[in-house]
């Protein structure tokens, strides 16, 4: 795969995120995770992981959806696909 | 009470609790983080069996382990209870999944189905503490929108706490379970081909 830029996939995340949680863009920040933000519960998260797969064109393993908490570790995973 | 109700989805299903699943239950109820929001009784696995021994004798209670489909594989448990004949209505709850699970919606999804497939129910509410805000806004996630706030509801470690109603009824059940049924329909394919 192409490699891709941190800063390109934490934006797309954070615009995903804004979306499917139904927050506005300045509610939401690069440490924002399940932890810190409620409106990101189990059912959103299916959502939210399935929309970046398809918008950064990455596929995660079941083990890696439930690891993916967090907008740091979302970031760290697409690029480390990327660059598999 | 002893039931026989087994509910399969795409990649989960829920089976009736047996006495052999008591050790899984003390496993959930103690883990710290899943606990957090749990009266803290009948965790040693002979309470759990004293009270699975109650449970089996009680009308109305429907008590099931949420398995992985394929492996039997226990992530968590789930129940219907207090069921009203009278009016149709009961309460679901109980409901601890292991941690980093993706069985949280199918579940969700088959415990709906069971209520008005099954027991043909007309109204399901669940209470969940108002602290719990991720499982509070699960609810409202799967288009739940009649809420409503019970103050003080829940007693624990001598304290009061509020708690938020989420109730559905047969009428909005079909718009619930299309959106839920799409979710766990894309999780489970992603099981299946894992």
């Amino acid at each position: 795969m192409i490699p891709i830029e941190k800063s390109k996939v934490e934006t797309t995340v954070l615009q995903i995120l804004s979306v499917v949680l139904m927050l506005p863009l300045s509610d939401l920040n690069a440490d924002t995770s399940m932890e810190n933000n409620f409106k990101w519960d189990s059912l959103k998260h299916i959502e939210v992981i399935f929309a970046i797969e398809d918008e950064l064109n990455v596929q995660f393993t079941e083990v890696e959806f439930g690891h993916l908490i967090s907008v740091p570790r979302i970031v760290e995973a697409v690029i480390a696909h990327h660059a598999a | 009470m002893r039931h026989e109700i087994t509910l399969e989805g795409s990649a989960f299903r829920l089976r009736p609790i047996t006495y052999e699943d008591a050790a899984l239950v003390v496993q959930l109820r103690t883990h710290p983080i899943l606990g957090r929001f749990l009266h803290p009784t009948s965790n040693g696995v002979d309470q759990q069996l004293a009270w699975l021994a109650q449970y089996y004798e009680r009308l109305g209670d429907y008590y099931f382990v949420v398995e992985r489909i394929g492996t039997s594989i226990p992530e968590g448990v789930i129940s219907i209870y207090d069921v009203d004949t009278q009016s149709d209505c009961g309460e679901w709850g109980r409901w601890i999944l292991r941690p980093q699970s993706l069985a949280a919606v199918e579940s969700a999804l088959l415990i709906y189905r069971c209520a008005f497939e099954f027991l043909n129910l007309n109204t399901v509410y669940c209470r969940t503490m108002a602290t719990n805000l991720s499982v509070v806004s699960f609810h409202d996630s799967c288009g739940l929108t009649d809420r409503k706030c019970l103050y003080g509801h829940f007693k624990m470690d001598g304290n009061n706490l509020d708690a938020i109603q989420h109730t559905i009824h047969l009428t909005q059940w079909p718009a619930v379970q299309k959106r839920l049924e799409k979710l766990a329909t894309l999780t489970a394919r992603r099981l299946l081909h894992a």
